[in-house]
């Protein structure tokens, strides 16, 4: 099926010396066929791809041998597993590329016994969180015309807008768009807005871009509020360039709730009280304006909103801030003054802060001192990173007018991947715009992911009909209607274009045919499309002679790359790189894409109906905290060993890390009467679980934290019963800015049991 | 910040495996004396060596995963583990990681247990064991005061292997492939710096994976090499057993 590329031409037959025995075996002639021949005489070929165990699609050189996946290694022409800004591609890419735990567990995935292998039809028409199904195997057929029938039904009574998606990112995400689109819903929505939709629109507001890049490797100093590069290594050349940057000469500062693994590389590492990232980072603007160590000429030029800043930083003193979020006043100001004065440098801020009720406002806060020292768009500073664009879809037709049902249009930086918690609580609490009847969910385990678990079962019960389309049975799927089999990222096509500071494409291939000759998740919704006889606006049917391979052929040849597929594939490691460098200063030659045309302090002059409150990055207490009978900030985060709530199936993964825990200081478990290792009744207003302690000196007295992503019920043997779902214990908050899930946004009590 | 206050220490082992071979570490450690092994390395030829330092080191354990992958071990064998220690007092806390393969010994005390010659130091400075003329007796797992070696029972990640557990795969210059009672089953196994990608010129696989770029690899006897030039201002661990490892630390020297 597949070519080997020039570059990697290594299909060879007869793979090395063998035992004594195969020795013999190959002179006895046809002896050898049967004992020898599959271990002596195979093709090995080596395929370039790009890896979705997460999101961050690293580089892989996939050998296939003989038709079996038999080993995932770093692709070093993939800028991914290398570095972020060209400056450094050469250098680094001397020693190789890199590959995380999850990416090289890619093939346990593949083989995992547990996958989905047929479309599964539900037998049983009760529906509940600990309710069997009793699925029934069908045929594709059979699937296609049920689902076919359920979604003529709502053309027939014409509200397609009872139609709703939701689904992984980079996967089948313009696809889906373009099936919106043809069949008449606006309801299409994706992964974003459960992650790190604030601080996309966080950098939207302030630069104009919604995924700046710090240049790490280029650095002075690094200060990261809330991030774990280390660990949650969304890209893998995070390390490299963060450890590189270190070795350079620059300064690591950390400021979290928990001394993370980052905080255990850095130099200084601050424990805060989670949700009070923007004091800090507002005391220290106000530090360094009072030092007069701000960058005049560039905010002279380049920034919108400094006096109306200036004004409200006047009383946000270090002393101010210290009673705020507990770093002292003195480490704040020294803070400040080595963050102006070791230039360029870099401050940070992601889904720490990103996912509590304060986080747009907090993010900002923190954006903005690489506005006040100028360290934007400089070598070493925060790049103004736009992401690859494709061309233009081949399917022509317009958005539908229906307003959406989450009301993601109320939010002012509302991001377009929608908003799963208002889908939710409407669906819930049955107060929607208008009524969902069908959902097609992609690769996402919601009763997992979804803040509020027992509501968000509730609400997916208020549907008649949804499709879950997943490697797995899962939580989710148990409430499914039909579940078709999904592909793992080694049987289908995608293009990755994010991560990076400068423009490529890079492509994902199925380096085997998919294991069960099941449809990829793209290729499900064009054969949907087809079989609905979807038409496009000139009123053909869509999609009647474009397969998802032609669909990304034409988008790649109608896009800045202007090269095939086939070109594609056989580009070093199946990518394409732009010929321009990193560009820095970009503001200087192109047009800011804020309202102002500036880098924006303020948003007083913006159009959007946002309150008072959010003109500037003011600090507000978050919504949610500790209280007498829930005294405790309950944190999350992700581990390097899995991702979201869809890995811990995975053998290799499970010996690594098979639980989480609910981490604790051990002063205060202590001074509770807890033990290291007890297991406890883990309680919010919301919901109650029971979580192993662990003591770790590293959690911040008032804290507890835990991994996400465990917990499961109904998932394969090797996730099964392990650990604890922290989604258990929210509520439906939402951001009222972006939209944003609050997944950290949690207080609790334990209790002995 | 305060000078680091140690009140407790805390061993978070990243398998089964670690903690056991630790332990039976710690045991020889105090048992067993080290004489001289005869299989003195032959320096006139390439001398392989590893390098890690644990300034780059994240504790990812993307080392262990392509390890797995690239020597297809099972449930349990990890040739390649990461100990992770946290110790402090909030605020003043302090966390390390640290990569444990087979030190490949100059003197080696596993080669002088084995009764039957199945484990032998290779000129090019790698410890190696023969699957086929292992007799499974594990004399050598206790000898190594690093933990470094495990038993191969025979089991799988899954009842009926996986297409991936069931495929042929090289390690030394052998094919192998899970199936009943077949080698490496019954064997013990270990680290051999990956010797099968190593005579083709690559690197070894937890090498290439290393997502810290912390591990180094190549040829002590080239004074020039990347490695050597690394090795210099490393030490290793247990050096008092007087082993001579050639897997060698950078950064601040651990308990060991």
């Amino acid at each position: 099926m597949k070519k080997p590329l020039d570059f990697l031409k290594c299909t060879r037959r007869g793979f090395i010396a063998g035992t004594a025995t195969i020795g013999v075996s190959l002179l006895n002639g046809k002896s050898m066929k049967s004992v020898a021949h599959d271990l002596l005489n195979f093709e090995e070929i080596k395929i370039p791809t790009c890896c979705h165990m997460c999101g961050g699609g690293t580089g892989v050189i996939a050998t296939v041998r003989d038709g079996v996946v038999a080993k995932l290694e770093p692709n070093k022409y993939n800028p991914i597993g290398v570095c972020n800004t060209s400056l450094n591609f050469t250098e680094n890419q001397k020693d190789g590329a890199a590959m995380c735990p999850k990416g090289l567990s890619g093939i346990m995935a593949l083989y995992d016994p547990d996958r989905v292998k047929k479309p599964l039809l539900r037998t049983n028409p009760e529906k509940g969180i600990n309710v069997d199904p009793k699925w029934r195997e069908i045929t594709w057929d059979e699937a296609f015309d049920i689902i076919v029938r359920e979604l003529k039904k709502l053309i027939n009574e014409d509200r397609p807008e009872a139609l709703i998606t939701f689904s992984e990112n980079s996967l089948a995400t313009s696809i889906q768009r373009d099936f919106g689109n043809l069949f008449g819903t606006p309801n299409i929505s994706f992964h974003t807005n459960i992650c790190s939709a604030t601080r996309k629109a966080a950098t939207m507001a302030v630069f104009g871009v919604d995924e700046p890049l710090g240049d790490y490797q280029n650095s002075k100093y690094m200060l990261i509020f809330g991030w774990n590069p280390l660990s949650a290594v969304k890209w893998s050349h995070l390390p490299q360039i963060l450890l590189n940057g270190k070795s350079n000469g620059s300064k690591l500062v950390i400021i979290d709730p928990r001394y993370s693994e980052t905080a255990a590389k850095a130099d200084l590492w601050y424990p805060i009280i989670p949700g009070t990232d923007g004091a800090l980072a507002l005391a220290m603007s106000h530090v360094i304006i009072e030092e007069n160590l701000y960058n005049q000429e560039f905010i002279e030029n380049w920034t919108f909103g400094f006096d109306e800043y200036k004004k409200y930083l006047k009383d946000k003193t270090p002393e101010w801030a210290e009673k705020i979020c507990g770093v002292s006043a003195k480490d704040i100001k020294s803070l400040a003054i080595e963050f102006a004065t070791n230039q360029p440098s870099i401050a940070d801020a992601w889904i720490g802060p990103g996912q509590q009720s304060n986080g747009f406002n907090s993010i900002r806060a923190v954006l903005l001192l690489n506005v006040l020292v100028g360290s934007v768009d400089e070598p070493g500073g925060m790049m103004m990173t736009e992401e690859f664009k494709l061309g233009e879809s081949p399917i022509r037709i317009s958005p539908p007018k229906k307003k959406r049902f989450d009301g993601k249009e109320k939010f002012p930086f509302g991001h377009n991947s929608g908003v799963y918690v208002e889908t939710f609580r409407q669906l819930f609490e049955e107060n929607g715009p208008y009524k969902l009847d069908v959902a097609f969910i992609t690769m996402s385990n919601l009763v997992l992911s979804m803040p509020n678990t027992s509501q968000v079962v509730e609400g997916l019960k208020k549907l008649k009909f949804i499709v879950v389309n997943d490697n797995y049975l899962n939580e989710t799927s148990n409430l499914a209607d039909i579940v078709i089999p999904g592909t793992t990222y080694l049987e289908r096509f995608g293009l990755v274009t994010r991560g990076i500071n400068w423009e490529y494409v890079a492509l994902r291939q199925p380096v085997i045919k998919p294991l069960f000759n099941q449809y990829s998740e793209a290729e499900f919704f064009i054969e949907l499309a087809k079989r609905l006889e979807l038409k496009d606006q000139s009123g053909q049917v869509a999609f009647s002679n474009i397969r998802y391979e032609d669909y990304l052929d034409i988008r790649l040849q109608r896009s800045k790359a202007n090269i095939t597929l086939d070109e594609l594939k056989e580009a070093p490691g199946g990518v394409w790189t732009s010929p321009e460098s990193t560009e820095y200063r970009r503001y200087e030659k192109t047009v800011i894409k804020t309202e102002t045309k500036k880098f924006q302090f303020s948003l007083s002059n913006s159009s959007k109906n946002i309150s008072l409150n959010y003109i500037l990055p003011e600090y507000q207490q978050r919504r949610w905290l500790p209280d007498k009978k829930y005294p405790y900030y309950l944190i999350s985060w992700k581990h390097i060993t899995h991702t979201h709530s869809r890995t811990q199936n995975n053998p290799y993964l499970s010996e690594l890390k098979d639980q989480n825990y609910l981490y604790i200081n051990p002063m205060t478990a202590n001074s509770l009467g807890f033990k290291d290792g007890e297991l406890v009744g883990v309680i919010s207003p919301f919901g109650e679980t029971k979580a192993q302690l662990r003591f770790s000196p590293g959690m911040h007295p008032e804290v507890l934290g835990t991994e996400w992503g465990f917990g499961h019920w109904a998932f394969g043997d090797y996730a099964r019963e392990k650990g604890f779902a922290v989604n258990q214990l929210n509520k439906f908050l939402v951001d009222e800015v972006t939209g944003q899930a609050l997944h950290k946004e949690i207080c609790v009590n334990i209790r002995k049991i | 910040m305060e000078e680091k206050k140690i009140t407790r220490k805390k061993f978070v082992i990243t398998s089964l495996l670690g903690t056991l071979g630790l332990v039976a570490g710690e045991l020889i450690r105090q048992s067993h004396s080290i004489d001289n092994i005869e299989n003195e390395v032959d320096t006139e030829n390439k001398k392989y060596g590893m390098v890690i330092d644990l300034d780059r080191c994240i504790g990812c354990n993307a080392c262990t995963i392509a390890c797995k992958q690239e020597n297809n071990t099972p449930p349990n064998i990890h040739y390649n583990v990461v100990i992770e220690k946290e110790e402090g007092e909030f605020p003043n806390v302090y966390n390390s990681f640290l990569p444990r393969v087979c030190m490949q010994c100059d003197k080696p005390p596993c080669v002088k247990v084995c009764p039957v010659g199945a484990t032998k130091k290779q000129k090019n400075g790698i410890v190696s064991i023969d699957y086929e003329t292992c007799i499974g007796c594990r004399y050598c797992m206790t000898a190594c005061p690093y933990g470094a070696r495990s038993f191969d029972f025979g089991e799988n990640y899954y009842d009926q292997p996986n297409t991936f557990e069931a495929s042929p795969y090289q390690e030394y210059d052998k094919i192998y492939q899970r199936g009943k009672g077949k080698a490496p089953q019954n064997s013990v196994r270990k680290c051999h710096f990956c010797s099968h990608r190593v005579d083709k010129g690559e690197l070894p696989a937890c090498v290439t994976a290393c997502l810290g770029k912390a591990r180094f690899f190549g040829d002590l006897n080239d004074p020039n090499s990347e490695v050597s030039i690394k090795a210099k201002g490393s030490w290793t661990l247990k050096s008092n057993l007087g082993t001579k490892p050639r897997t060698f630390y950078l950064g601040e020297k651990r308990d060991d």
